[in-house]
């Protein structure tokens, strides 16, 4: 577990740098106790969860870091923060919400940042860093270069399931990570030995065949010659080091915590450790500074702390127009895009391809023309392997290598948190999960992290990345079967994709692809039509789709069929039962509109109004759950904004609200049915437009 | 100048009893220094000081109960004017 210490010869610390370590630590505790006080004035919003006590982990740990390391940290973040670099006026205004702050009052007290200075805007999920840290690592590596990502958490983050997947993804990759924990002894007012049989964290890194150490975290020395340690590891490509640094915060946890739960004897022991007074007496006590020079450090200090709190006083509040600022919410805002209509009959027979090889062809391609693109997933690179769970990566990694098609750990809050991270560090990537109902294992990467990254730094960081999640029952049961598209509409900051045709597949998934946000694409199997994989109810999508890849606009709808007398807006096998419906009402002189959204998110709403505007009729069709689905949104705004228009209410088809069962007449008793789709849109033309289907 | 005013302590009651000063006009006094001793309904307490500077006036005297909010106390250079009401 633990290294020799004589590997690494330190050499004793000159007085310069002694004063400077000394400097720094003052700097961080005046900063705390000046929030603090100013907090109790009344002068600063929300809470703040402070580190006094703690600061020879930061500056110790941070000291050793160049501009171009990185770190991510918690919600106990001013610490790292400025050990890293951060001006304590940008950080002192940040936790006053005052527009000069870092993150220009977005973030506040627990998601300080700066990524010009290698500082993730913190996160304050416990846990949430330690699986940004292995994609940010990766960035950096696959960049060759020797800089490392250090990831700081407390003990509480240790009982996480992240840390697990985090730290042994990273351990797989050999990925410079330093994991650092400072265990304080408490998770909130929770005892640590209260809450794990075994207390000794750092023990935790042989479950990774990693390195490991405990030391001091009141001794800024001790840090230092750790860190020092864990470096000469993780830059020379030896991949990541845990260390655990014991510390204590002085404080409570967060503003209106009267530590109860601790004694005055423990606190009284820790406060005789003081990181500070210790570090001061000992370099005087040595010899390598004077008590003048102590206190000339001191002061400069608190000068500095005196002059970043006068700064966040008379800082302009935000203005309130700029928390909606577009750009600032993506890095690609939606535009105005005018509806596709009908695909397009091609020249070439060859060229009816399924929406599996289209998708192929695309990421083929994308690999091809961006060397910044990686595809991470389970199974989609092995030699002789699955090529993915429905062959679509089949050919990749033989054509770019494994480590442009990375086979993953089954560890989904890993392979989204390392799609962040990697995003963070330059890299776009395609990760894929075999079966979308897997996205809940990651739900904390995907909407804590990959939704917000871009907001709460204050636009200064970009997360692109397409999520490919497969969706639809066929015949597997509960767990194999849903469409969480509905959900992610929900979340600001995430882009939603449903491909439905191979031609879309290819403009649309390019896009995706080159765009700057996080982006889910939903693809159904049962549309597939990949060879190895024919399903019962399979249905052929098969349609033309040029050579090259092309580019569709986000969030452009299409319109598969023109009609006048009723609208339905269908994704996926609805979309194909809305098709075949259209063709036999014709035959009755009943023309229908199909119109397929293709994008949740930004939705074309442009194209579905101007539909509804003529038709007056809407029957929304998915085989999402029917209670909020996506098309419970549409069905309002639609009914809010055309309601003048409309001739009949707004119809909804779609799944029962029942979990998917297995046998194939148990499926089709929850599933939405064509006849379901033809009685909805005959009730709605019909003169009276009375409900006819029996729920 | 700095207007010292009385800090929320209390986990029920917003009302403080200020039970003594332990500094006197005209004192120096330093950010964190312990002001006065507070009694609330959770327990007795040390008010810390806010500002560097002289403690030009105590506007709120021992064995007086306040609210949270109220302006307790005028810290700021020597000979600097402190608000009358
Ligand atoms: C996922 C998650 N669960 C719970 C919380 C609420 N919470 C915030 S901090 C904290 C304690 C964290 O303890 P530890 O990781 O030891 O860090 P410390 O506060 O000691 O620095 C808790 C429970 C949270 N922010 N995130
Ligand atoms: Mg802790």
């Amino acid at each position: 577990m633990s290294q020799s210490t004589n590997t690494l010869q330190q050499d004793a610390l000159s007085a310069e740098e002694s004063l400077h370590l000394l400097e720094e630590m003052v700097l961080i505790r005046q900063f705390e106790q000046t929030a603090y006080l100013r907090y109790l004035q009344g002068e600063i919003p929300g809470t703040l969860h402070q580190s006094q006590g703690q600061e020879a982990v930061a500056v110790g740990v941070c000291s050793l870091l160049r501009t171009e390391d990185w770190i991510t940290s918690t919600h106990r973040p001013h610490g790292h923060a400025l050990a890293k670099g951060l001006d304590p006026a940008a950080g002192m205004a940040e936790i006053y919400g005052r527009e000069t702050g870092c993150l220009g009052g977005r973030g506040g007290s627990m998601h300080l940042g700066d990524p010009a200075l290698g500082i993730l805007p913190s996160i304050a999920i416990v846990g949430g860093g330690i699986t940004i840290a292995p994609g940010l690592a990766h960035a950096l590596k696959y960049k060759e270069t020797d800089n490392v990502v250090v990831c700081f958490f407390g003990d509480g983050a240790v009982n996480e399931g992240a840390f697990h997947e985090g730290v042994n993804y990273a351990a797989a990759f050999n990925l410079p990570v330093i994991f650092v924990c400072e265990n304080n002894m408490y998770g909130a007012s929770t005892p640590f030995h209260e809450t794990t049989r075994n207390i000794n964290v750092a023990s935790r890194g042989a479950a990774y065949g990693i390195p490991s150490e405990q030391a001091d975290g009141m001794d800024i020395r001790a840090v230092r010659e750790a860190t020092e340690r864990a470096l000469l590891t993780a830059r020379s490509g030896k991949g990541p080091v845990l260390l655990e640094f014991l510390t204590y915060r002085y404080v409570g946890h967060s503003r209106g915590d009267a530590r109860g739960y601790r004694t005055k004897d423990e606190e009284a022991i820790w406060t005789a450790k003081d990181p500070i007074k210790t570090f001061g007496a000992a370099i005087v006590d040595e010899g390598i500074a004077s008590e003048d020079q102590v206190k000339e450090a001191t002061k400069r200090a608190k000068k500095r702390i005196a002059e970043a709190l006068k700064h966040a006083q008379q800082a302009p509040w935000p203005d309130p127009v700029a928390a909606l600022a577009p750009n600032i919410i993506f890095g690609n805002p939606p535009q105005k895009v005018e509806g596709a209509g009908p695909l397009e009959e091609g020249p070439d027979e060859d060229r009816y391809i399924t929406i599996a090889d289209s998708i192929r062809e695309t990421l083929h391609s994308e690999l091809g023309t961006d060397q910044s693109l990686v595809l991470l997933g389970e199974d989609i690179g092995v030699p002789g392997g699955f090529g993915g769970a429905f062959g679509v990566y089949q050919g990749l990694a033989e054509d770019y290598g494994r480590h442009r098609v990375i086979d993953t750990p089954i560890s989904e809050k890993a392979i989204i948190g390392a799609a962040v991270g990697a995003a963070i560090g330059g890299l776009r990537t395609v990760p894929d999960l075999q079966y979308a109902d897997f996205v809940f294992e990651a739900m904390d990467e995907l909407v804590n992290e990959a939704a917000k990254q871009r907001y709460m730094s204050n636009g200064k960081l970009t997360i692109p990345m397409v999520l490919r999640c497969p969706v639809g029952a066929t015949q597997r049961g509960a767990q194999h079967a849903q469409h969480p598209e509905s959900f992610f509409m929900h979340v600001p900051g995430i882009k939603v994709l449903c491909i439905s045709d191979p031609y879309t597949a290819k403009g649309a998934l390019t896009a995706a692809i080159r765009d700057d946000d996080p982006v889910m694409v939903f693809e159904h199997k049962l549309l597939y039509g990949a060879k190895k994989r024919q399903e019962a109810g399979s249905i052929n999508t098969r349609a033309y789709v040029p050579e090259e890849n092309f580019v569709l606009p986000v969030g452009q709808a299409r319109v598969r069929r023109r009609g006048k007398d009723a609208t339905i807006v269908a994704t996926f096998t609805e979309l194909y039962k809305a098709l075949e419906l259209a063709e036999k009402l014709s035959a009755e002189g009943i023309e229908l509109e199909v119109i397929d959204p293709v994008w949740l998110s930004p939705f074309d709403w442009g194209t579905v109004m101007e539909s509804v505007r003529r038709t007056g009729r809407l029957v929304i069709a998915h085989e999402a759950h029917l209670t909020g689905g996506w098309g419970a949104e549409v069905s309002a705004r639609v009914s809010d904004e055309l309601f003048a228009d409309l001739k009949a209410p707004v119809r909804r088809v779609a799944s029962r609200d029942i979990p998917m069962p297995f046998s194939p007449p148990l499926e089709a008793a929850v599933l939405p049915l064509a006849e379901h789709l033809e009685t909805a849109v005959r009730d709605i033309l019909s003169p009276d437009h009375t409900r006819s289907d029996k729920e | 100048m700095e207007a010292i005013i009385m800090p929320a302590l209390g986990q029920t009651s917003e009302e403080a009893h200020i039970l003594e000063w332990l500094v006197k006009e005209g004192d120096e006094v330093e950010m964190g220094q312990p002001l006065l001793n507070v009694e609330t309904d959770k327990a007795e307490l040390e008010v810390e000081c806010v500002a560097d500077g002289v403690l030009l006036k105590i506007v709120c005297e021992a064995e007086t109960t306040v609210n949270a909010g109220t302006v307790i106390a005028y810290i700021g250079e020597p000979g600097e004017s402190v608000p009358t009401e």
